[in-house]
């Protein structure tokens, strides 16, 4: 659990990436890591390792819920799907990240005292 | 409601999760199929890519659960099944450990019991004790009048109570009568104290009317030994005194050890003097009264100060009394004479050896675990490299060792319950106050104990079984060389460690041991065999007058002497081993011109007959006559110590001494005797005075009796006794030895129980010792099978076999002698050389010096030959490996 977190960019990175995803439309696991890649340009690579306990934790807090599907691809897999909690949820965790961010800009900003 | 559903529906989460992480790994697969890869070659990509399936899937699954429980729990599990996989080793363990914790446990609780505790009354800040100063300025026990006073006349109290003292002779089957230390309390004594009986009932108010008093209430070892501890003995009659009286109680252990009495009856204030003993020369009781709340000790002393006020003239001269004080209750008891002083000294020598007993049992047990640790080295590999942590897996041997502890713990309570008589037993001669009872607070230590241990010592075989090479370990081939080398290094120190512990135990042990027997067989003096006793104590009320007791003594020993087989008959106030009163004496000294000596100096009554009968002669002058009676003129005989002292290179034959309080009286010195032990068999002699029994007429004496060897003296004893009967039917004989004198002496009765459970304690550790050499050195001829099979392959005889197995253990337990020769010796410094007190008995270095050769060798001697013992079997099977059978191991 420990070694989860600590594989993370920071607490909480992994699991607002994995919303951020769902929410565009519900993904299975396998798909949610490609898609992640493929959007951040290669420069995220989510190890499957870190992936599936953070999805754990999710579907235990209610954010997301999971089927059993049939995938384009003929497969059977487990579609996970945004909750109304999951966006709420979301939405706080991506204001909270902006401000951060915003806060981390302006002290490494040059310039400006 | 969440976490419960969660809870039963985990299995479906986990397949669910199972399945899905194989979903993933196939579309990886097929991709990498896609991208023109061998099947074979995509899945291995694959599964490098995703890492660690298992341990994904475990970290997922952890986030439905509570890690640290579940993993405990499942560690638990774990271990317990170990355990019962391997139940030789199982067992070996928890009894090794039940023993070391078992020792600590038993000492902890008479430690406890005796000077840790608080006082096992209710409040006792708010308890107060009252004295009375007397004309010669000592603080004594006051009188009844004063305790009415008291108890009538004050406000600051919610209760005042009262006890005396009575001597009770109680007699189980109607023959030979045993002599009872008794407490006479008013019937609020037990609940001003905050003292509530074990079984039965407290003193009703009614029970200290006359005819009404008929009841008593036992103490704890009195039940115990007497009445078998059977909860029945409430409402039987027991005769008392030669009257019947019916048991109402029996007392908490707890309080029963703070007060020497064996058994408690109502006192009657009004006839307390045909009830009680004589104390200083009065009726007196010692007074408890209970602070009420709020009311401070200042406060409750003004107030007894003014009714000590109206005694200072009282009418009786028994009451006149200079002042009434009050103190604090535990004042009492924080200031212990030499007794307890001498008593803590042997608790702690005891705590010591448990200590070190539990240190020899750890190392076993840690040496085993290594052993043990060693074999599952690939086990442990096998996990590492499954992606198990380090601190994981230490995590999982810590709590099987842990679980050996606790269940040592656990059946180290059992069996200290099942002890808890006979220790007591053993150590109420050292300290009545200590005894053992397994309750919460040795519970709660003992839990400690096992949990200090476990992880002190789980935590080396832990910490080095968890250090693998994983390319070392995985290999088939050399199952068991990784850290074999380094294991067997620290296997070896820790036996070596417990050679060096066994060495401090015995030596301590065999210093004092030797001390004991020197102490039981120094030279006394005097000619103890075949020598029976009968002592009396008069009733204040009768024998009052020195006439009437001149008499009895005449009558008693007429009586005695008519009987078949006496040799000779004499008198004593004091027995030998008894010690002796003190007194004042002015010593007129040779040179005319010096003024007298003024010094106080031990005295003993005697009749004419006592030294003949004890076989003590006389160095000069003559013995003591019939005619040194109290019309005769007063006399004194001296001891040889005296006559050096104060007549140094002349005779003190015609000179005088006197008491100091009656200087009139002069005594003249008509002999002297040779020296003989008065308190104790190994006390420094001292100057010793002798006055003739009829000239000062004690109130409590005893006959020594000289007879023929006989084999049963018991029966000669009650013989004697109903002989005595008819001089006065009313008196009772307490019938005794003098070699039970002897042994009952004050220093062997401390000695011995230190003796006894340092005996056990050494006797244990050698046990463990032979079981960790035994287990170690097994282990290790297993571990070399195979070195072994191919020395006797190439030829080498089975002696050269066994003197590999033996030199080894040797050099071992030589190192560890070393060591412990050192600690040992460093240890003895803490022996103590001298007695406590004024009385100089106690525990303490006698007739051998510490660095005693004969103690260390014999230790040495005697750990030797057990290792050599507990190595013989393994030797044995060392030399009977089969060259063919250990070589085809490979």
């Amino acid at each position: 659990m420990k070694k989860a977190e600590q594989r993370d960019l920071f607490p909480g990175a992994l699991e607002m990436m994995i919303l951020r995803t769902l929410k565009r439309q519900p993904l299975h696991g396998y798909a949610l890591v490609q898609h992640i890649k493929r959007t951040s340009n290669d420069l995220l690579q989510i190890e499957e390792g870190s992936l599936y306990p953070a999805l754990q934790r999710l579907l235990k807090e209610d954010l997301v819920k999971a089927d059993w599907s049939i995938s384009s691809t003929n497969r059977r897999v487990r579609t996970y799907k945004l909750t109304a909690k999951g966006a709420k949820h979301l939405e706080q965790e991506v204001s909270r990240f902006e401000k951060m961010l915003e806060g981390i800009t302006r002290v490494l900003a040059p310039g400006e005292s | 409601m969440m976490w419960l559903k969660q809870l039963f529906s985990r299995r479906p989460l986990y397949n669910d999760l199972s399945e899905e992480i194989n979903e993933h790994l196939e579309e990886k697969i097929e991709e990498l199929v896609a991208t023109g890869m061998s099947r074979k070659e995509a899945a291995a990509a694959a599964r490098r890519e995703f890492g660690n399936v298992t341990l994904t899937e475990e970290d997922s699954r952890t986030v439905w659960r509570w890690p640290s429980i579940e993993n405990f729990l499942m560690d638990l599990r774990y271990g317990l099944r170990m355990l019962r996989k391997s139940p030789g080793f199982s067992t070996a363990a928890v009894l090794t450990l039940a023993l070391g914790i078992g020792a600590n446990t038993a000492i902890f609780g008479l430690v406890d019991s005796a000077f840790l505790r608080g006082l096992p009354f209710r409040e006792p800040e708010r308890l107060v004790h009252i004295w009375t100063i007397e004309a010669d300025d000592d603080v004594h026990t006051p009188t009844p009048v004063q305790y009415q006073a008291v108890r009538n006349d004050t406000k600051s109290f919610e209760q005042v109570a009262a006890e005396g003292w009575a001597d009770y002779f109680y007699s189980a089957d109607g023959s030979l009568t045993e002599n009872l230390p008794g407490s006479l309390v008013t019937p609020n004594w037990f609940s001003t104290l905050g003292v509530r009986p074990l079984l039965g009932r407290n003193f009703r108010e009614e029970e200290q009317r006359a005819g009404q008093d008929g009841v008593v209430i036992l103490s704890y070892d009195f039940w115990q030994t007497r009445f078998h501890a059977d909860p029945g003995t409430i409402g039987q009659q027991i005769v008392l005194n030669r009257r019947p009286v019916t048991v109402v109680g029996v007392l908490p252990i707890s309080s029963s050890s703070k007060y020497g009495a064996k058994v408690f009856a109502p006192l009657l204030l009004n006839s307390y003097a045909s009830q009680g003993n004589v104390r200083a020369g009065k009726m007196r009781v010692q007074i408890v009264a209970r602070l009420k709340p709020g009311v401070t000790l200042a406060q409750a002393r003004s107030e007894v100060e003014v009714i000590g006020d109206q005694f200072k003239s009282a009418s009786a001269l028994a009451d006149r009394s200079k002042r009434l004080i009050v103190e604090d209750f535990g004042e009492m008891f924080r200031h212990p004479g030499p007794t307890v002083e001498n008593a803590q000294r042997g608790l702690w020598m005891t705590a010591v050896a448990s200590g070190v007993v539990l240190l020899i049992a750890c190392a076993n047990v840690a040496s085993l675990l290594l052993a043990r640790g060693v074999k599952r080295h690939r086990e442990v590999a096998v996990r590492t490299a499954l992606g198990s942590s380090r601190g994981r897996m230490i995590r999982q041997l810590l709590t099987e060792s842990t679980l050996l502890f606790l269940l040592g713990g656990a059946v180290a309570l059992i069996v200290t319950r099942w002890c808890q008589e006979i220790i007591t037993k053993v150590a109420s001669d050292m300290d009545s106050g200590a005894y053992l009872q397994v309750d919460a607070r040795v519970f709660i230590v003992s839990l400690a104990v096992s949990l200090l241990s476990a992880f002190g010592f789980g935590m080396i075989p832990a910490w080095h079984a968890t250090r693998v090479n994983l390319n070392e370990s995985l290999k088939d081939s050399a199952p068991n060389t990784a850290g074999g080398s380094r294991s067997r290094r620290l296997r070896n120190s820790l036996v070596a460690g417990q050679v060096a512990l066994g060495m401090v135990l015995l030596v301590g042990f065999g210093l004092l041991l030797r001390s004991f027997l020197y102490v039981e067989s120094s030279p006394i003096g005097y000619d103890p065999r075949n020598v029976l006793t009968a002592t009396i104590r008069l009733p204040a009320t009768r024998y009052s007058a020195p006439p009437d007791r001149d008499h009895l003594m005449q009558e008693a020993t007429e009586q005695v002497r008519s009987m078949p087989g006496v040799e000779s008959v004499g008198i004593a106030d004091s027995l030998p081993m008894q010690g002796a009163d003190s007194v004042r004496l002015r010593i007129e000294v040779p040179t005319p011109k010096a003024a007298p000596v003024e010094q106080e100096i031990f005295f003993v009554s005697i009749s004419p007959e006592y030294f003949s009968t004890l076989k003590i002669p006389m160095l000069a002058g003559r013995d003591f006559r019939e005619t040194d009676s109290r019309q005769g003129g007063p006399v004194a005989i001296v001891n040889q110590t005296f006559a050096k002292r104060y007549f140094p290179g002349t005779s003190p034959i015609g000179s005088h001494i006197a008491f100091v309080d009656s200087p009139a009286t002069w005594k003249e010195i008509v002999g002297v005797v040779s020296d003989f032990r008065q308190r104790n068999p190994e006390e420094d002699l001292r100057p010793l005075a002798y006055f003739p029994v009829a000239q000062t007429v004690p109130g409590r004496w005893s006959l020594t009796i000289r007879v023929r060897a006989a084999n049963d003296m018991g029966n000669v004893a009650a013989a004697f006794s109903k002989q005595l009967q008819p001089v006065d039917p009313q008196l009772y004989w307490e019938m005794g030895s003098m070699s039970q004198q002897i042994h009952d002496s004050e220093s062997l009765t401390l000695r011995r129980p230190v003796i006894t459970l340092l005996a056990s304690f050494g006797g244990l550790a050698m046990v463990l010792v032979i079981v960790g050499v035994f287990g170690v050195t097994s282990y290790s001829v297993a571990e070399r099978t195979r070195e072994i099979g191919i020395r006797v392959a190439l030829g080498a005889a089975r002696q050269e076999i066994a003197g590999l197995v033996f030199r080894e253990s040797l050099m071992v337990t030589f190192a560890g002698l070393a060591v412990g020769t050192f600690c040992a010796f460093a240890m003895t410094r803490f022996f103590p050389t001298e007695g406590v007190g004024w009385s100089g008995s106690g525990i303490f270095l006698y007739g051998v010096s510490r660095t005693d050769n004969l103690t260390y060798f014999g230790a040495t001697a005697l750990l030797t030959s057990v290792v050599v013992a507990a190595s013989w079997a393994p030797a044995r099977r060392a030399m009977r490996v089969d060259p063919m059978v250990a070589l085809r191991h490979e």
